[in-house]
């Protein structure tokens, strides 16, 4: 079930605590190569590896993440939605175009959609779902069977569509980009924050939930251990997928730390609003929200 | 326990070099302390488009709304504000804009009229500032209720009380209060409580031109002043008969 690419990827366990010196190995790349986890791959290839690591997920990929995050990771969607609080408001002139970026199994798609429905009676907004991987959308276009949106009046589309170029999207057609543990999979971020900026409207909102960086040295030392050796082990226990999991931990070890990704939002053009970014458990994860004015 | 002492010079040391007014009792080199509302932010232009809409819809979400089409933004935009303040309502962020609106446009009238300094003795700058400041309340005046009963719900005291501190912070420092210790409390404290009787006394003043208002803060402010007096009369009366009564025991005792 692993894709041949993967098998490049060393398994390091609980040794990966002590690899910290690897992120500057990595990150001491010229302009063809990037990250792959903590391996420096050629950037060609990421795209594929990555597609390698989710396709292989997929079916298995709810299951998961509710194992590894004890269900947490459906209070931070929850909550990511809520502090969105998007929707049409009563009295608006037009309905909002939502675009939800690497949103392949749908969740935060259709969290939108009801929260947007319950609060503010809003049944006209339109839900674009991008996904670069053809099986996660696969998922997510079976789920989607199964809502109240399936209903024929073509509110919800699918498509397949890299982040970092989104060429079926067109200049300033959408009011909310949202991208939900997705962003840290693009082989350039920058790249994927610079196409949210094109394809949003002014007064557009950018959203995004990540993994991040824990400050506290004592709940990060905690954190470390229990990603290192437990993600993988029950990546291998449950989904039979060490590797794919290996690279889950370590990917997010290499995603830049809170400051510095709101200085690339602003970089792409956005304007941050207040201190720009919330961190949801200690900073495991942070919301990150930006306007394009 | 106000130290009501004559002014050591009737233009006030607040009128710096610069032009501006900084607070001594900051660094000089917080001068960002003066800027109560930062006009570039997105947050504040939607909010100072929202204030023009209070007249008619009150202290209202709806406000809001308009403002972000007005400016013609999608609805998207209002995700900021319930992402900046973490559990504020927009109806509260929406007063709280306008408090400290208001107490911005204090400072540029203090700052644009240089006939302010003029007034002779602090009771009565006191007394024009918090005149000026309820006349700033005049065109939402029928709406007024509403942004008062979301400042006194019990979760909001806190920010309510911090912008009625600074106000009185800032009309006791535009009055060039020279009170240095237990005072600077008891006044910011007495001209809190009188800010906030005399806007609830403005709420059922129908008189024109709001004159009973008036006259109203001119009776509280003077009866804080004598109050002030008479507590520093009283000590100094205190300290001197205790002195004498030391005076006299140490020249009883020398005699034998």
């Amino acid at each position: 079930m692993l894709p041949h690419l993967l098998s490049g990827v060393k398994t390091r366990g609980i040794r990966g605590i002590k690899h910290l010196g690897l992120r500057c190995l990595s990150n001491n790349s010229n302009h063809d190569t990037t990250h792959f986890g903590f391996k420096t791959v050629d950037k060609n290839d990421k795209e594929k590896l990555v597609k390698g690591v989710f396709s292989s997920v997929a079916s298995k990929y709810d299951l998961m993440n509710d194992t590894m995050s004890f269900g947490v990771h459906r209070l931070w969607k929850h909550h990511f939605i809520n502090r969105l609080d998007a929707g049409m408001r009563p009295g608006a002139s037009r309905p909002l175009d939502f675009l939800d970026v690497a949103g392949g199994t749908g969740d935060i798609a259709f969290g939108l959609l009801d929260h947007a429905e319950t609060k503010y009676n809003d049944r006209l907004s339109t839900m674009t779902v991008a996904d670069i991987n053809s099986d996660m959308l696969t998922e997510g276009e079976a789920r989607f069977q199964n809502t109240r949106w399936n209903d024929g009046s073509d509110r919800v589309k699918f498509m397949v569509q890299n982040g970092e170029t989104l060429e079926q999207i067109p200049d300033n057609s959408k009011d909310v980009y949202t991208i939900a543990f997705g962003i840290r999979n693009f082989t350039d971020i920058q790249a994927g924050l610079d196409q949210a900026y094109r394809v949003l409207r002014p007064g557009g909102i950018f959203a995004c939930l990540e993994f991040s960086h824990v400050d506290n040295p004592l709940i990060n030392y905690a954190y470390q251990a229990y990603s290192f050796s437990m993600l993988p082990l029950m990546g291998q226990l449950i989904a039979n997928d060490r590797d794919s999991y290996q690279y889950l931990v370590e990917s997010i070890r290499n995603f830049p730390p809170q400051e510095e990704f709101k200085g690339m939002i602003e970089k792409a053009g956005f304007f941050v609003p207040d201190n720009g970014y919330e961190n949801l458990t200690f900073g495991v994860a942070a919301i990150h929200i930006g306007v394009k004015l | 326990m106000f130290r009501t002492s004559t002014l050591r010079s009737v233009l006030p040391r607040i009128k710096l070099s610069s032009g501006g007014l900084y607070r001594s009792y900051h660094s000089q080199d917080h001068l960002g302390s003066n800027n109560i509302i930062n006009k570039n932010s997105v947050e504040s232009r939607v909010f100072t488009k929202a204030l023009e809409f209070i007249p008619e819809k009150g202290f209202t979400k709806e406000c809001i709304y308009k403002a972000v089409r007005e400016l013609q933004y999608s609805d998207s935009l209002l995700s900021i504000f319930s992402n900046s303040t973490v559990g504020i309502s927009l109806e509260f962020q929406l007063v709280l804009f306008w408090l400290k609106y208001q107490r911005q446009r204090l400072l540029t009238y203090v700052e644009s009229n240089p006939s302010f300094f003029e007034i002779s003795g602090e009771e009565n700058r006191v007394t024009h500032l918090i005149q000026k400041r309820l006349e700033f309340n005049e065109p939402v005046i029928g709406k007024l209720s509403g942004a008062i009963s979301q400042l006194i719900i019990p979760y909001h005291v806190d920010k309510s009380l911090e912008e009625l501190h600074n106000l009185s912070d800032d009309v006791a420092f535009y009055s060039n209060d020279q009170s240095n210790d237990f005072s600077w409390y008891s006044k910011r404290f007495g001209l809190s409580t009188i800010y906030a009787s005399s806007e609830v006394y403005m709420l059922q003043d129908n008189s024109p031109k709001f004159r009973s208002t008036h006259s109203f803060v001119e009776e509280k402010v003077s009866n804080m002043y004598q109050l002030g007096e008479a507590y520093n009369s009283f000590e100094e009366w205190t300290l001197f008969n205790a002195m004498s009564t030391v005076n006299l025991i140490k020249s009883q005792w020398h005699r034998g």
